[in-house]
């Protein structure tokens, strides 16, 4: 080769040198003279060099066989690394290969040899190619640094909105509480005492605070969705009474503006559903109340109609009002629309916003079709489970055969010590006591009641039987030992025949299930007490009160929503608390503990409407009192999860009557 | 730019002076964003405003404020994310500064937006050269006069600038940087 060839190899390549057939290494280039000065002229070519790349390099002719290969080639004395490749020019007997340092294997392998930008040609890419790495990994941080960003920002974000919410709620709830207050009053101020022009005045402040009432519900409920609060809360219910419970609060306000209120059933109503029906009650409420606001003559319909083979449930509400303009009609269902249009009367502008939410929640889909001049027509698809087993609907079913119509006093007069060591029962039944005229008096155990007995002449005790320091049992017998005892009625869940002839044996003169129903405590007061003189005939019509209405909604009427709000705060609290005592005595395995406290908490959430968590701490005070831990153990695992979901559909109750 | 730059300017105040600063300097630069991608060619009026809300911010004229970052760039920044490729670069500061051409060469593949200044060393005597600076930019010598001193540390061989001596130009900005060394050996 000549050696103004060898020279321009040299310019292009760091390193340069010649094999020939016997693979001795000749024209060795300086720069690999200068980094690797073990190789001498005629040193041999394996002997210098392992050949990394090709494999299988032994003779010349292997080389022959793999000319057209990259070669990757490490000194002996692993302190240098090259890549390049063979060349063979033409009449030549000998390769020479052209190369420069490899880059990676030397980075890795043998830092400690200094490479200098001039070792690489300019036509080599290797050090272009460690840059272009070390910026894409810092590129690849830098990005991982903004998704950390973003994600706490996110977070962030999701907490103050979270905080907003929650400040709403508590607002809405706080302001709610005096207003009440206020509304109470406003009733209480009778018209007789007042002249026409007080009363129109009294009639504008009722209505002003009804007003700002629902406004402070819608509030409520809008901040409870957003918070992502608003959960589904399934249950089995009858959709007959459902809408005939939505025509029932509905129809007095079409009254007034002399408008009727129908429904029609299309679908078989002998079976019951599965379904959130509060939210779906709250929403059929909220469209027809909306739809009796804007009509003026005519009717407010309610249909309700089954999709052929799917559980999909189709409710129409259709009025003859005033109808929408299609403009509008694209916008009902934002937020604050009611507020933008300036409609009569005050509305926060959440109602039908609200709605739909409710209703996606339920994952079901609502449109509104409207001609001005012609009503408008809102549909609500929902779908629901029709094969749900009917354990709801017998329950029902079983209560209703309980009470035929009466006609009784609802006003009595007497004094009634009430006890039970369930905080929530004792509240729950001074309420309801209360609201038929009886003073009341609450102990906590037994002992706690025979002490009072003794100083107090009562004309009615209702006694719990289960109860912690001295159970109901005892206490009676105590009671019945003195001269003229008051009669003791028992407060029992169980009201299996052996169990009542044996409470009968033990000196009770009667009993009543818990939870309390207004009609069967009515019928033991009417028993035990006078009447008041000016008490008022009322018909207990236990169909109206139980089937067309949910237990929360009837506890609601029974007791009034401030009695209500009352009760309810001390029942999360004490549910909660006990049901943490019962996972405590389960953790210990004091199974006598744990039958008491299921057995306590039993009776309050069933006022509640907890039907399932009622019935799942039957099942565990039954086991534990058979020390059956095997089936313990199948109603354990799930209360915790049962009772918060129980507790939160409690809480997110609400009765709402208007948009 | 690119979003290297901004990132080394960035760590470079939070670095020196916390966040709360770096923080005041972005909202007085008005840049949309105060966080940047490497390899993400941003426009240069990014990076000047940026470089006078800091020196509005520090107080600092706006030389000053390029010069220490010049020398933040050589000694921290770059050494911690390019440190192999500085190692490859020289092992004295003329070695280092004669490859500073080719090593932008070579970024420059990578980089497509990138428009490297031009560095030409002329060795005077044994411990003095002098370094013809070529930019498409103006007002950056601070910053290139910032990397020299930077120079002088990495390689703990304190460099004097002697003389700066603006060369006219149509476009950009060029000069001639005359730099003594304190040891004679490289």
């Amino acid at each position: 080769m000549d050696s103004q060839l060898c020279e321009i190899l040299d310019q292009l390549f760091t390193f340069t040198f010649s094999i020939d057939e016997e693979l001795a290494v000749s024209r060795i280039s300086k720069r690999l003279k200068a980094q690797l000065p073990e190789i001498k002229d005629r040193s041999h070519f394996l002997e210098t060099f392992e050949c990394h790349r090709p494999a299988g390099i032994h003779s010349f002719t292997d080389l022959e066989t793999s000319d057209q290969s990259m070669f990757l080639l490490i000194s002996r004395d692993k302190k240098l690394a090259l890549k390049g490749q063979l060349i063979r020019l033409i009449d030549s007997h000998a390769y020479q290969f052209v190369g420069m340092p490899w880059l990676a294997w030397m980075n890795e392998k043998a830092p400690e040899t200094k490479l200098k930008l001039g070792d690489f040609p300019k036509l080599d890419s290797q050090m272009d190619q460690e840059f272009y790495f070390t910026s894409q990994q810092s590129m690849v941080r830098d990005l991982e640094e903004l998704n950390e960003k973003l994600m706490i920002a996110e977070g962030e974000a999701k907490e103050a909105s979270r905080v907003q919410s929650d400040l709403f709620a508590i607002m809405s709830h706080e302001m709610r509480t005096p207003l009440n207050g206020v509304i109470s009053a406003l009733s209480l101020i009778s018209d007789e005492d007042s002249s026409l022009e007080k009363n129109k005045l009294i009639s504008i402040a009722n209505e002003s605070a009804n007003n700002l009432l629902s406004v402070i519900n819608y509030t409520l409920d809008y901040s409870k969705i957003d918070a992502g609060r608003m959960t589904l809360q399934e249950q089995d219910f009858s959709l007959s009474a459902l809408i005939e419970s939505v025509v029932t609060v509905t129809e007095s306000r079409a009254k007034e503006k002399k408008l009727t209120v129908t429904s029609r059933l299309d679908i078989d109503t002998s079976e019951s559903v599965r379904g959130d029906s509060e939210k779906l009650r709250q929403v059929l409420i909220n469209i027809v109340g909306n739809a009796i606001k804007f009509t003026d003559e005519g009717e407010v319909s309610i249909t309700v109609s089954k999709s052929k083979g799917n559980n999909m449930y189709c409710f129409t509400i259709e009025d003859t009002g005033a109808g929408i303009d299609s403009a509008d009609l694209e916008k009902i269902f934002d937020p604050f629309w009611g507020k933008a249009t300036g409609s009569s009367g005050i509305s926060t502008g959440l109602g039908l916003n609200i709605v739909k939410r409710l209703v996606e929640i339920m994952a079901g889909n609502i449109t509104a079709i409207s001609t001005q001049g012609h009503g408008t027509t809102f549909q609500v698809f929902i779908p629901l489970s029709s094969d749900a087993h009917t354990k709801g609907t017998l329950a029902v079913e079983e209560r209703r055969t309980q009470q035929s119509q009466l006609a009784m006093p609802n006003s009595f007069s007497g004094k009634v010590l009430l006890v039970d060591d369930n905080q929530t029962n004792l509240m729950l039944g001074k309420m309801m006591l209360e609201k038929h005229g009886v003073s009341v008096r609450t102990a906590s155990n037994g002992q706690e009641a025979v002490e009072i007995a003794r100083d107090i002449t009562f004309d009615l005790v209702l006694m719990d039987i289960s109860m912690p320091i001295m159970d109901g049992v005892t206490a009676t017998k105590e009671i019945n030992n003195r001269e003229n005892p008051p009669p003791v009625v028992a407060l029992t869940a169980n009201v299996r025949d052996e169990l009542i002839n044996k409470y009968r044996a033990d000196g009770f003169k009667g009993y009543l299930r818990k939870p309390l129903g207004s009609q069967a405590l009515l019928t033991e007061l009417n028993l035990w007490l006078k009447p008041n003189p000016m008490s008022l005939g009322v018909t207990i019509d236990s169909e109206k009160d139980l089937s067309k209405t949910s237990i929360l909604e009837a506890l609601w009427s029974q007791i009034g929503e401030e009695n209500f709000q009352r009760v309810r705060e001390l029942f999360l609290e004490e549910t909660e608390r006990r049901v943490n005592v019962l996972l405590g005595a389960w953790v210990r395995r004091d199974l006598e503990a744990m039958r008491k406290e299921a057995h306590t908490i039993s009776s309050s959430v069933a006022s509640f409407g907890c039907e399932d968590l009622a019935w799942r701490l039957k099942q565990i005070e039954q086991a534990s009192s058979e020390n059956d831990v095997r089936e313990i153990i199948k109603y354990m695992k799930d209360i915790e999860s049962v009772s918060t979901d129980s507790l939160k559909a409690v809480t997110s109750f609400s009765v709402t009557e208007e948009v | 730019m690119y979003g290297l730059i901004h990132t080394a300017l960035r760590d470079m105040v939070i670095e020196e002076l916390g966040d709360h600063t770096w923080l005041e300097i972005t909202e007085v630069s008005n840049v949309p964003s105060d966080s940047f991608l490497t390899m993400r060619s941003y426009d240069d009026e990014v990076t000047l405003a940026l470089v006078s809300a800091a020196s509005s911010v520090l107080k600092l004229p706006v030389a000053d404020a390029l010069e220490a970052f010049g020398l933040y760039w050589m000694t921290t920044f770059a050494p911690k994310e390019y440190g192999a490729l500085l190692d490859h670069t020289g092992n004295d500061p003329i070695q280092f500064l004669e490859n500073l051409d080719d090593l932008h060469d070579r970024i420059s593949t990578a980089f497509t937006d990138f428009k490297p200044p031009s560095f030409r060393v002329a060795i005077s005597s044994q411990n003095a050269a002098t370094i013809k600076y070529v930019s498409n930019r103006k007002g950056l010598t601070p910053f290139v006069l910032g990397i020299l001193k930077g120079l002088g540390q990495r390689f703990d061989n304190g460099i004097e600038i002697t003389k700066i001596e603006p060369v006219a130009c149509e476009r950009g900005e060029q000069c001639d940087i005359t730099i003594s060394l304190e040891n004679a050996d490289g």
